[in-house]
């Protein structure tokens, strides 16, 4: 599920309705409002958050979060960006704290599965097409693929969710992490360098490499 | 592999396998929850009555002096306790039954009121009278310094005389008990 797409199908406003118009009924005062807001992002929202920290329970926590506090600092957005890339960077600096928290936890005591880690990848690995072992070997390389995401440092790591797994474009991104597109460009070709270098041993890269030449 | 080549198979394989969706059960109740939580954010703190704090300084206040009222009574208190409490161990250790308090009391004002007696001067006229009495006894003692210039012989007939005098004044011993006559014997 990309962000960005889920942002077209998650729209139940009425017709001529967008978010500014919502926004600015919601600071009027009707705040029942603001569940269209919620129900128009809470899938790009709840799935950018799963990019970030691999399970279900803390995005949708996060991403509630991030919802809780849009609408409490509402009056401040100044609308030189859409509502959704003001959201999608409340969400990000929301998991960038969770994150930050969670690695500073000692391993043996921590009970939340990291990115990777729990009994179901985080990607989508079984299609109508695939076999059983055939899903089973996507399950695999989605997993060591994960891991390889999460070894990424900070940045790199944003950049790669926000862009390579939220779908969402170059400019969205780099507003999200306050950063030039450039810069974000640098992030990003950093990110698969690593990845690369991680993974060029792996079944992964193998896996890929007999796609190509088949 | 080539880092652009890389990149190109590692963005198709993204896309043939995106990340999970969240599970549709839990998303109906998502915008739910999102409102709960605001208006639970929203709701209206209990106002504070403008009383509460005046009322509370005052109790507090109130409860400081009781405090000090009972500090400063029950030290004299305390200190009576004591003292009635040794009085009765002394008593228990019979140190009291010899002299007790009322006694002491009682001699102590007497001792008191003699000591007061003694420090007054004594009046005129009782000391006109003193020296009166003072001068008739000097005037007996010459009188008996006279007679130690008489015979010891005459002395003692007159002592013998005044012996008998006194003797014949006693009643008859015969008429008195047993008892007397065996002492006498």
């Amino acid at each position: 599920m990309r962000a960005a797409d889920s942002t077209s199908e998650d729209s139940d406003q009425p017709p001529g309705l967008g978010d500014d118009q919502v926004i600015d009924r919601v600071l009027a005062g009707d705040r029942d409002q603001y569940a269209l807001l919620v129900g128009r992002y809470q899938k790009a929202a709840w799935s950018l958050a799963y990019g970030f920290v691999g399970n279900f329970e803390d995005a949708k926590e996060l991403s509630q979060n991030a919802f809780v506090k849009a609408y409490q600092h509402l009056g401040r957005f100044r609308r030189q960006a859409k509502f959704s890339t003001w959201l999608y960077r409340i969400v990000a600096n929301e998991c960038k704290d969770f994150l930050r928290h969670r690695a500073r936890q000692p391993r043996l005591v921590s009970c939340v599965p990291e990115l990777g880690e729990e009994d179901d990848v985080i990607f989508e690995v079984a299609d109508d097409a695939a076999s059983p072992s055939q899903v089973a070997q996507h399950g695999e390389l989605a997993k060591q693929l994960a891991r390889a995401i999460q070894g990424l440092t900070g940045n790199q790591h944003r950049a790669f969710v926000l862009h390579h797994l939220s779908g969402l474009s170059l400019e969205d991104a780099a507003r999200i992490m306050g950063c030039r597109i450039g810069t974000l460009k640098t992030h990003l070709h950093r990110a698969c360098w690593q990845l690369r270098r991680r993974l060029a041993s792996s079944e992964w890269a193998r896996r890929i490499e007999k796609e190509r030449l088949g | 592999m080539t880092p652009d080549r890389f990149e190109a198979r590692l963005k198709r394989w993204l896309s043939a396998h995106p990340l999970k969706s969240p599970p549709p059960s839990q998303q109906s109740r998502y915008v739910d929850e999102v409102m709960t939580r605001i208006e639970r954010l929203e709701a209206p703190v209990p106002a504070r009555s403008w009383w509460r704090l005046p009322l509370a300084l005052a109790a507090s206040g109130g409860f400081a002096c009781a405090l000090l009222v009972m500090w400063i009574h029950a030290s004299p208190r305390a200190s009576l306790a004591r003292i009635e409490r040794d009085w009765q161990v002394l008593a228990e250790v019979d140190e009291l039954d010899a002299v007790p308090a009322p006694s002491v009391e009682e001699e102590l004002r007497e001792v008191d009121q003699l000591m007061l007696a003694e420090a007054q001067p004594k009046a005129s006229a009782d000391a006109e009278a003193w020296i009166d009495q003072a001068l008739d006894l000097l005037d007996q003692a010459g009188d008996d310094a006279v007679l130690q210039d008489e015979d010891p012989d005459d002395v003692l007939e007159e002592l013998e005389a005044l012996d008998r005098a006194e003797m014949s004044a006693l009643p008859d011993p015969t008429s008195e008990g047993s008892s007397f006559v065996a002492r006498r014997s």
